[in-house]
């Protein structure tokens, strides 16, 4: 490949993938009102463990979405370039984001516990939906903002 | 201890004729890497500054030096 069709290739990728993080986020976000709004958390029928297997499946790939950056079948160049110097920053400048939002989600939950009673799968499924959706925000914030200016 | 870099990667780049993703190219990172340190968003590395000096042919301080140098 052309060395700068790789990099204009690379771009393309880098941009949409910020895109397609910032969707992802927000759906997994909105999805949450199925779990607040019929009582799924609480609830021991077989359909409520199949959405909180469906949200956890969900998690676990945005998590690893976010880890690796996606991209995973692409030639070890553009990849390389899709995870280079700047990204990786953006990266652990997300997930600093991600750790600060579930310290705040935590003790609100610590909070809001002494006054109403919130259970521990609630507590957990609040910290993790948090500390997944924030750092996909960031990273699609920070990756798209590099790109201003150029 | 400082927090930014003043640059002159895009003064030095475009006075040797190279595009951004030209740049971006022969360091082997994005382009997005290239125009946030010019824009003094990212402080790149002391690997990827000695790349970017390499590539240029000029010397890493005259690329980038600490605003009171």
């Amino acid at each position: 490949m052309n060395e700068v069709n790789r990099v204009e290739k690379a771009e393309r990728l880098s941009k949409r993938r910020a895109r397609i993080f910032a969707v992802l986020a927000v759906m997994f976000l909105a999805l949450q009102t199925v779990y607040l709004s019929n009582g799924a958390l609480v609830e021991a029928s077989r359909i409520s463990h199949f959405k909180i297997g469906a949200w956890a499946v969900n998690a676990l790939v945005l998590l690893v979405l976010l880890a690796t950056g996606g991209n995973l079948l692409r030639g070890r160049d553009v990849r390389g370039l899709l995870d280079d110097e700047s990204t990786r920053a953006h990266r652990r400048l997300s997930l600093v984001w991600g750790f600060w939002t579930m310290m705040a989600v935590a003790f609100g939950l610590y909070i809001l516990d002494l006054f109403e009673t919130v259970t521990t799968r609630e507590v957990l499924h609040a910290v993790i939906t948090f500390g997944v959706a924030v750092p996909l925000l960031v990273f699609s914030y920070l990756e798209r903002r590099a790109y201003r200016d150029a | 201890m400082h927090e930014r870099l003043n640059n002159r990667l895009r003064e030095v780049r475009t006075g040797k004729g190279l595009t951004q993703a030209d740049l971006a190219d022969r360091a082997g990172v994005s382009r997005k890497t290239i125009n946030t340190v010019e824009n003094g968003v990212f402080v790149p590395s002391t690997i990827l500054a000695l790349t970017l000096a390499k590539v240029l042919g000029v010397g890493v301080e005259d690329l980038f030096q600490l605003p009171d140098a």
